[in-house]
C-alpha cells in the first residue's frame, strides 16, 4: 500500500473546524461531488486519500487499522478501544470539539452527590424494585470501566442511539452517561452532574493508527502532513522582531532571542510585546513585531515520536 | 474411563440444556462487568439473549423449571459447548466444558473436598497427571466484615464492593476522599427528622416542578438521606480496620500457611466472630492436604480475592492450572465452587438448595497430557 488514508469528520462544527485547521496547516481541502461528497483531496497532495466519515466511524477505522490517520474525539477513541496505547497514537489535540463525558442523574435525587452515593442508591433501588438501575449511554465501554473503578456494580447499560439526555424523563433509564460541553442540555432535562462523575475530558485530536499497515511511502506522506501541522503550530508560538539597525549578539543573549537575520530575531509569542519595547529602548530604533505563518524544520518531531511509539 | 463416566458413576444424570439463555440472568447476577465476556444479541422484540457462558446457569434454570422440589440430593452432569469472549489472545470463543453439579447435599467441608477429589479423578481419567491448585473462599471476607461490627451501610457496601474486582480498594479510596461535610441544601436536610425531609422535598418539588423521574420515588430519596444522616453520625472505619481489610484482601499464600495467616488476622481484629468460618476452612484445608494426590497439590495456594468473575459463587472456590513454578498464570483447565445462594436468587426466594459444581476445560489441558481417551 502506498497511499495514506486520512479521515475527517463529515458534518457539523467538527467538520468546519477540521477544514479550518487543515487550511491553517497549509492544506486546502477540495471535496469531491460538491458539499455532499464523502471523498476529498488535499490540494497538492494527490497521494493522500481523504475521507469524510462520522467521528465514530473514524475512531473505529483507526482502532481497526482501516485508516492511517484521522481527526476524531478522544471520547470515542477511549470508548471504542480496549487498549488505547496499543491501537492509536495521538499526535496532538486540536483545540476544538472540547467536551466532557459525564454521569448525570435526575436533579431531584438530593441524596446522590457522588459516585459512592450512586452506588448505595443503586443497591437500595435493586432491593426495592427487583431490578438494576438502567444507565442510558452510547459510551458502553467507558461506562463499564468507570463504574467498575468506582465499585458501582448494580446497574445495567441501555444502549442509546441519540437524545440520551431524554431517557430518564422518558422512563427508559434512571440515569445517563453522556457528553456535554456547557451542561445546559442536562440542566434543561432536569439532570445534574456528580462531584466525581467525569469519565473523560475530551477534545478533537489528530490520531494515527498503530494497527494500520505503514509502508515507507505512507510514512513519507504522513511526514508531509505532520510537517505542515507542526510548522503552523511553531509559527503560532513565535513572533518576528525586526529593527532598523543590526541586533548585537549581546542583545540577542540578553533577551534570549533566536537569531534570524542581521536586523531580526525570533521570540516567544507571550514575551514578544515586552521584549520589543525593551529592545526598542536599547537600540534606539523602532522594533516591528510580526506574525509568522509557518516555521518548517528539517525533521518532524511528531513523526519521530510516532515511529518510536510504534516500535 | 472418561470424565463424564466418572461423574455418571457417582450417580449423576446426564442432561442437555438450551444453548440460549435470557441475557438478564447472568447480567443480573454478575452485573455489566461480565458483559465483556458473554456473547449477547437482541431479537426483534428487543429481548436480549446470551449464548450460555457456562452450563451451571442453564442446569440450575432447568432444575427450577422441572419444579420437582429438591427434596433429596440430586446430581447432574454434562458435556457441551460454552461461549465466552476470550481474554487471552489464543483462546477460542466456543469451547467444551465437562461438568458435574450437585444439589441438596449437606454443605460441609467434606462435601467441598469431595468435589475437588472428583475433579482430580476426572482429570486423571482424561490423562492429566499433575496440576497446581489455587483456592479461595468467598465467605471469609464477609465474615470478617461482619465481625468488625461496622454500621450496616458500611458493611453491606464493603460486601457488595468485594464482589467486584478492585471494588474494595475503590470503595475505601472513595470513602477517604469524601470526608468534607455536606453544604447547601444537603447540609440543611442532614439535620431534619425524616417526616420533615419528606415534607420539605414534597414542597420543593411542587414549587419548582422538579420531580424524581421514573421509578425511583421520593420515598427512596428520603430513605437514603436519612441513612446518610445515620452514617455520618456513626464511627465508620478506623485506620486499624481499614488496614486489616486491605491486608485480608491481599492474602495470597501457600495453602499450608493460609490457616495461620487468617487466624493471625482474626486475632489482630480482636474478634471471635470469624472462628466458625475459620474452623470450617481449617478442616477443609486439612482434608485437601490429606486426600488430594501430591501431584495435584504442587504450589497449592490460597488467595482471598480468588474467584469472583461469575459472582454466583459464594463459598469455597478452586481451580487447577498447569504447574510451572508455582506462580503460574496459565488459564485453569479444571475449576469448581460452591453456590448455595443461586437457587434462592434465581427463583425469587421460592427455592433453596445447597449446590456445588465442578468443570473440566479439555482444550486447556497441558501439552503432553490429557490425551488418554
Amino acid at each position: 500500500m502506498t497511499r495514506l488514508s486520512f479521515a475527517i469528520p463529515s458534518k457539523g462544527r467538527l467538520k468546519e473546524q477540521s477544514e479550518k485547521w487543515l487550511a491553517e496547516s497549509g492544506f486546502r481541502l477540495r471535496q469531491q461531488g460538491g458539499g455532499r461528497g464523502y471523498t476529498a483531496a488535499l490540494k497538492g497532495l494527490p497521494e493522500i486519500d481523504v475521507m469524510l466519515l462520522s467521528a465514530r466511524e473514524i475512531a473505529e477505522g483507526l482502532i481497526s487499522g482501516d485508516l492511517h490517520v484521522g481527526i476524531t474525539g478522544e471520547d470515542l477513541i477511549h470508548d471504542l478501544s480496549s487498549d488505547v496505547e496499543r491501537d492509536v497514537h495521538r499526535f496532538r489535540q486540536l483545540g476544538f470539539g472540547g467536551a466532557d463525558v459525564v454521569v448525570a442523574v435526575p436533579a431531584a435525587w438530593f441524596d446522590v452527590v457522588s459516585m459512592a452515593d450512586l452506588e448505595a442508591a443503586a443497591a437500595l433501588f435493586r432491593e426495592k424494585h427487583g431490578r438494576q438501575m438502567r444507565v442510558a449511554t452510547k459510551y458502553m465501554n467507558l461506562t463499564r470501566r468507570f463504574f467498575a473503578e468506582r465499585a458501582v456494580g448494580e446497574y445495567r447499560i441501555i444502549e442509546s442511539a441519540g437524545a440520551t439526555e431524554a431517557a430518564p424523563a422518558a422512563g427508559s433509564a434512571e440515569l445517563i452517561v453522556d457528553i456535554t460541553s456547557t451542561g445546559s442540555t442536562l440542566k434543561a432535562n432536569q439532570l445534574k452532574l456528580l462531584s466525581d462523575g467525569t469519565l473523560v475530558k475530551s477534545e478533537a485530536a489528530l490520531f494515527g493508527s498503530k494497527q494500520a499497515p505503514w509502508s515507507e511511502s505512507v510514512h513519507a506522506h504522513l511526514k508531509v502532513l505532520l510537517s505542515g501541522m507542526e510548522a503552523t503550530a511553531a509559527g503560532r508560538a513565535l513572533r518576528k522582531l525586526s529593527a532598523t539597525v543590526p541586533l548585537t549578539p549581546n542583545l540577542i543573549a540578553q533577551f534570549d532571542l533566536t537569531p534570524f537575520e542581521t536586523h531580526a530575531a525570533l521570540c516567544d509569542q507571550e514575551r514578544a510585546g515586552e521584549v520589543a519595547r525593551n529592545l526598542a529602548i536599547a537600540l534606539g530604533s523602532a522594533v516591528i513585531v510580526s506574525r509568522i505563518e509557518q516555521v518548517y524544520q528539517p525533521q518532524s518531531d511528531g513523526h519521530a515520536l510516532f515511529v518510536k511509539n510504534m516500535s | 474411563m472418561s470424565a463424564l463416566e466418572i461423574f455418571k458413576q457417582l450417580g449423576a444424570v446426564v442432561v442437555s440444556t438450551d444453548l440460549l439463555i435470557d441475557a438478564a440472568v447472568p447480567l443480573n447476577l454478575s452485573g455489566e462487568a461480565v458483559r465483556g465476556r458473554i456473547c449477547t444479541f437482541l431479537d426483534e422484540q428487543g429481548q436480549e439473549w446470551a449464548l450460555r457462558p457456562d452450563l451451571t446457569l442453564p442446569v440450575v434454570l432447568r432444575e427450577l423449571k422441572a419444579a420437582a422440589a429438591l427434596n433429596e440430593p440430586q446430581a447432574r452432569c454434562y458435556s457441551g459447548p460454552v461461549f465466552r469472549l476470550p481474554v487471552a489472545p489464543d483462546e477460542p470463543v466456543e469451547y467444551q466444558q465437562i461438568g458435574l453439579e450437585r444439589f441438596g447435599y449437606p454443605s460441609t467441608s467434606a462435601d467441598d473436598v469431595e468435589m475437588v477429589q472428583v475433579l482430580v479423578q476426572a482429570c486423571q481419567a482424561e490423562g492429566v497427571t499433575q496440576a497446581a491448585l489455587s483456592c479461595g473462599d468467598l465467605s471469609i471476607f464477609p465474615a470478617f466484615v461482619d465481625a468488625l461490627e461496622l454500621p450496616e451501610a458500611v458493611s453491606s457496601a464493603l460486601k457488595r464492593a468485594f464482589r467486584q474486582p478492585g471494588g474494595v480498594r475503590a470503595y475505601l479510596a472513595g470513602q477517604e476522599s469524601q470526608t468534607q461535610a455536606p453544604t447547601g441544601l444537603s447540609a440543611h436536610l442532614a439535620n431534619l427528622p425524616e417526616a420533615e425531609v419528606h415534607a420539605f422535598l414534597t414542597d420543593l418539588f411542587t414549587l419548582t416542578g422538579m420531580h424524581p423521574m421514573g421509578e425511583r420515588s421520593l420515598d427512596e430519596i428520603v430513605e437514603r438521606l436519612v441513612q446518610k444522616q445515620v452514617e455520618q453520625g456513626q464511627a465508620g472505619l478506623t485506620a486499624l480496620m481499614r488496614s486489616l481489610i486491605l491486608e485480608l484482601l491481599s492474602v495470597d499464600t501457600p495453602l499450608d500457611e493460609a490457616v495461620s495467616t487468617l487466624r493471625d488476622l482474626a486475632q489482630l481484629a480482636n474478634t471471635g466472630g470469624v472462628e466458625q468460618v475459620l474452623d470450617g476452612f481449617e478442616a477443609r484445608v486439612e482434608l485437601i492436604q490429606s486426600s488430594i494426590p501430591e501431584a495435584f497439590l504442587r504450589g497449592a495456594r490460597f488467595a482471598t480475592r480468588f474467584g469472583r468473575r461469575f459472582t454466583y459463587y459464594d463459598g469455597f472456590v478452586f481451580e487447577f492450572a498447569e504447574t510451572a513454578d508455582g506462580t503460574s498464570s496459565a488459564l485453569p483447565f479444571a475449576a469448581g465452587g460452591r453456590y448455595n445462594s443461586l437457587f434462592h436468587k434465581l427463583s425469587n426466594g421460592q427455592v433453596s438448595s445447597s449446590a456445588i459444581g465442578g468443570i473440566l476445560i479439555p482444550h486447556r489441558f497441558p501439552a503432553g497430557q490429557g490425551a488418554a481417551t
